[in-house]
């Protein structure tokens, strides 16, 4: 079974750098994205296996993202995480289907269970 | 001859009659046969008869005939010459003795008494010649027209002829035996002796003398005496004197020597002299002027020739021309030329001459030479003084005139003044023409001031007019006149000057200009003296003051008795400022200019009041110091704002800075995630790291990669907190020199989460290369943050299009460095717009409406000045401009 790819969308680059190399040093295959918009339109979209991605990004906030995602028909799990935690925030990504919610800063290794819970609930997809 | 005519006349008769006589005798004789002798005697009568007739000659050739034929006829032998017989040969010889004696004899007879009768009829005539002649004479003596007088040796008139006595208007007897000298003048009678002395002196020679006689009855006659004393008959000396009545012809001689002496005398004035030539004959006549004008000597033979030589060789052949075509035309000529003379000097000579003919039908010139040198001369200084004259008047535009006041029109008019009347001075001008060239606006004047120089004799006048030039430019005429009084007491003439002014007008105007223009500069600078200052002050090179000046605007503040005191008297800090004073006085002594001096001193009141003060030394022409002057001006009032501003620029940093922590709160929650940021990434990276270090093979690159990263993002965090505790710190304001892009890219760093938060888009436009504003950088930063914060908040309401917020950095046109913030959010109300910025003004339904105010505060504590842009899209853009830092500009 191939590497599951893992998408990560965040604004601010060295979150979304120092993301991509937690993954990384995980074993797990990572495409980085500075928008919710480069994740759209990126090729590999539908290869994506989860999508990790900040709420409050400038034009497309990540819960949008999802929306739009699901709107497309793509199912990848959803995990947030933000600098802003908020319970509103928190309560409406949950609801959107979210697997996990992570207040920023966040310890590496509830990313990665919540990224391993995020894989297994995707179904046979989520296997390393 | 006649005396041998008549005596052949008396010949020829007395030789045929005696011939024939003979031839009688001898045939009678040869009839006869007389004897031989016999007819020798009769013979010897016949010639002695004939022989009485006269000639002698005759009476030899009969003499001679009767030999013949006695030899012939008588002797024998008969019929020959020849005489054989001695007897007859002596009868013969004998015939011819007596006959030529007795023929001799009787010829002398008969001539003495012919001699005889002819003296007697001779005397007889003579007596009857000499009465005749004597009575000619005496008619010759009485009647002839000249006056003869017989004097004795004492004088005494021994006869007069009638004539004299009746031209003297006396009878003779009244003159005879009277001594002569009574009918000459009395100054004249010496003269009369002394010539009738020098006659007896030297007798029998003629003397010749003119005097003077009185006639009965008074009046004298000029009479020419021929006298010469002779020897009467008893020797007696007698003197004889003919007298000729001269008179006329010494009147005319007078006359003539008179007329010959004004003639020389005015040839000698006229410098003229005369002379003639006979063309036939070639004599020539000069006149004694002539001679001297040609310097040669009177006693020179003259000649045309001479004046060929005299002339000038310049002359020399138009000369010779003129003098041998009038000799060979014989017609009149005139002519100029200049001599050279001996000394070298040049005479010009004028002659002319007219060829007349003279008596004996000869052709001669008669003239004229005048020496013409003293008018050519004088004709050259009068034509060079008038050519100088005419050039002093073309330089200095200066022309002469005269006027006739009662021909009205110029008797002169130098060529200068057609020209400054812009006419040709050699083309003729009416006096309409030159008039029309006046300005008619000058020209009532002046002939209103001719008018009044003539009604008052005035000695001089002046009068300035234009004439208008035909090429459309004025000419400035200045005019200086006066009248000339005729004969009849009235004036007959003005006489003046017309001088081209137009270029001293001109400097005129421009000097007049000037000094407008120095006037206004003066009070230019007076005008900016007073407004810059309260007074003017001046002291001497002592320092003491000699002079103040209040301003108006001022006045009433300078105490009273300034004058001759010292700066240092004046003012009162002198204690509490000492060494302000001496640098003050350091620099009066080395007389440099000093500015912004700043002492205490009181007022009229007594109040005490701060004065400012700025001098400057000045010095006379040689450079001597003179002293100083300068402004002062009375800045309590300054003084005391400035104080007062100081303690509200307190205030408004404290306000600042409590605004400063207010916005601080207000940013608490994007602080936390910019420093929440950071702290994520450091967490993943300190993950990854162990991660890194914990794979089967740990991959210590990327384990070193992810500290590093670390590394940074603590930085990066740190920065952050610097940037919060430096807008939080109560510092002092710390004004350097800042390039404005990086200030507004620290803001972002701080205002990024904001925008995000707000769905906010950034957008800069950060001008390239801008000059550095000096500044503080936390106070600017608290600007731009406010202004960023509003249009953020402006926006909130915002959906219906993107919302964008553009922070622009540029140069304004003086070089400013300006700084624009724009939101596209609800804008500010018209009405709202004067009051934004004002302290308290607020649309917010929370602040204390300060923010905009402080931020006024600062830039305007920056130099610069905050505005609202209006535009015309929807939002509001709030811009402030700083000047930039001088130093950055060089």
């Amino acid at each position: 079974m191939s590497t599951p790819l893992i998408s990560v969308v965040d604004d601010d680059a060295s979150v979304r750098a120092s993301t991509e190399n937690l993954l990384k040093s995980r074993g797990y295959v990572v495409q980085i994205f500075a928008s919710a918009e480069a994740l759209l339109r990126s090729p590999h979209l539908n290869e994506t296996s989860c999508v990790i991605t900040d709420v409050q990004m400038s034009t497309m906030s990540g819960l949008e993202l999802l929306a739009e995602m699901r709107t497309r028909g793509y199912d990848a799990p959803f995990i947030f995480i933000t600098a802003f935690p908020n319970e509103r925030v928190r309560a409406s990504a949950l609801e959107a289907g979210a697997i996990g919610f992570l207040a920023k800063p966040f310890g590496g290794q509830a990313l990665i269970e919540c990224l391993d819970t995020a894989l297994k609930a995707h179904g046979g997809r989520g296997d390393i | 001859m006649p005396s041998l005519i008549s005596s052949f006349k008396r010949s020829a008769p007395q030789l045929t009659f005696g011939s024939i006589t003979l031839a009688a005798v001898t045939l009678t004789c040869l009839y006869l046969h007389a004897h031989f002798a016999a007819t020798a005697f009769a013979y010897l009568l016949v010639v002695l008869l004939f022989s009485s007739m006269g000639s002698f000659i005759a009476s030899s050739a009969l003499c001679i005939i009767a030999i013949a034929a006695l030899a012939y006829y008588f002797a024998p032998p008969a019929f020959t010459l020849r005489i054989d017989d001695a007897r007859d040969l002596l009868v013969v010889i004998a015939f011819f003795i007596v006959s030529i004696v007795g023929t001799y004899l009787i010829g002398k007879l008969r001539q003495e008494r012919e001699a005889a009768r002819v003296a007697a009829a001779k005397l007889q005539r003579s007596a009857a010649d000499l009465e005749d002649r004597e009575k000619r004479w005496r008619a010759i003596f009485e009647h002839n027209p000249a006056m003869y007088f017989m004097l004795d040796e004492a004088g005494t008139v021994l006869n007069v002829n009638t004539f004299g006595a009746t031209h003297l208007g006396y009878a003779r007897a009244e003159l005879i035996d009277h001594s002569v000298v009574g009918i000459f003048l009395e100054e004249d009678r010496a003269f009369v002796r002394k010539c009738i002395r020098t006659c007896l002196e030297d007798i029998g020679q003629s003397r010749t003398w003119d005097v003077q006689k009185v006639r009965k009855d008074g009046s004298v006659l000029w009479v020419r005496e021929n006298a010469k004393a002779m020897l009467w008959a008893d020797d007696r000396p007698i003197v004889l004197i003919a007298c000729e009545d001269i008179t006329e012809r010494k009147q005319t001689e007078l006359a003539l020597q008179r007329s010959e002496a004004h003639l020389a005398q005015a040839q000698e004035l006229s410098h003229t002299g005369s002379f003639s030539w006979n063309a036939t004959t070639g004599e020539a006549f000069w006149s004694k002027e002539t001679f001297r004008i040609f310097q040669l000597d009177p006693q020179t033979n003259p000649a045309p020739q001479l004046v060929v030589e005299r002339t000038h060789p310049d002359d020399r052949a138009s000369v010779k021309e003129i003098i041998d075509k009038a000799m060979r035309d014989l017609t009149d000529f005139e002519h100029e030329y200049r001599l050279l003379l001996p000394d070298g000097s040049v005479k010009h000579i004028h002659a002319q001459a007219r060829a007349t003919r003279t008596a004996s039908g000869e052709i001669e010139f008669v003239g004229a030479a005048t020496d013409i040198t003293a008018a050519r001369t004088a004709e050259q200084q009068l034509r060079r003084s008038e050519a100088y004259l005419a050039e002093a008047q073309h330089l200095t535009h200066t022309g002469s005139w005269s006027w006739d006041v009662h021909a009205l029109d110029f008797v002169y008019r130098s060529a200068e003044v057609d020209r400054l009347f812009g006419f040709n001075p050699q083309e003729p001008v009416s006096i309409e023409t030159v008039r029309s060239r006046i300005h008619p606006e000058d020209l009532p004047r002046l002939q209103e001031v001719q008018r009044q120089a003539i009604e008052h004799e005035k000695e001089r006048f002046e009068y300035d007019f234009r004439v208008l030039l035909p090429n459309g430019g004025i000419r400035r005429i200045h005019s200086v006149a006066h009248v000339v009084v005729g004969s009849d007491g009235n004036v007959s003439e003005l006489i003046g000057t017309h001088m081209d002014v137009t270029e001293q007008h001109a400097a005129r105007e421009r000097l007049e200009n000037t000094l407008v223009a120095l006037r206004q500069s003066e009070q230019r600078f007076r005008d900016y003296a007073e407004t810059a200052s309260d007074w003017l002050w001046e002291t001497g090179p002592d320092h003491r003051v000699t002079h103040l000046s209040e301003h108006t605007s001022a006045a009433g503040i300078l105490a009273t008795g300034l004058m001759g005191l010292l700066r240092w008297d004046i003012a009162c800090d002198i204690e509490e400022e000492p060494e302000k004073w001496r640098q003050h006085r350091t620099t009066l002594q080395a007389h440099l200019p000093f500015r912004d001096l700043v002492y205490r001193t009181v007022n009229r009141t007594g109040s005490p009041i701060y004065v400012r003060t700025s001098g400057k030394p000045f010095f006379d022409g040689n450079g001597n110091f003179m002293g100083y002057r300068g402004v002062s001006t009375d800045i309590t009032a300054t003084i005391r704002a400035d104080q007062a501003e100081q303690e509200l620029r307190k205030a408004q940093a404290e306000l600042a800075h409590v605004t400063r922590v207010t916005t601080l709160g207000e940013l608490t929650t994007s602080i936390a995630h910019e420093i929440n940021q950071p702290l994520a990434a450091i967490l993943n990276n300190a993950d990854a790291c162990l991660g890194w270090m914990a794979r089967e093979t740990p991959n210590l690159a990327a384990a070193r990669s992810s500290v590093e990263w670390i590394i940074e993002d603590a930085i990066r965090a740190s920065e952050v907190i610097r940037s919060v505790r430096a807008l939080a710190k109560k510092g002092e304001i710390e004004m350097v020199p800042l390039d404005i892009n990086e200030v507004v890219r620290d803001v972002i760093a701080l205002v990024t989460r904001e925008l995000v938060s707000h769905r906010v888009g950034l957008r800069t436009e950060l001008a390239a290369a801008l000059p550095r504003i000096l500044g503080d950088r936390i106070q600017l930063q608290q600007v731009i943050i406010n202004l960023v914060m509003n249009g953020i908040e402006a926006m909130d309401e915002v959906t219906d299009r993107p919302r964008e917020l553009l922070i622009q950095s540029s140069k304004d046109d003086l070089g400013n460095v300006q700084l624009a913030v724009a939101d596209c959010g609800v804008g500010i109300a018209e009405k709202d717009a004067d009051h934004v910025l004002d302290p308290f003004f607020t649309t917010k339904s929370s602040g204390l409406g300060m923010g905009l105010s402080i931020c006024r505060s600062i830039v305007e504590a920056h130099g610069g000045r905050l505005s609202l842009l209006k535009k015309n899209e929807p939002g509001a853009t709030f811009q402030f401009v700083l000047p930039v830092h001088k130093e950055a500009l060089q």
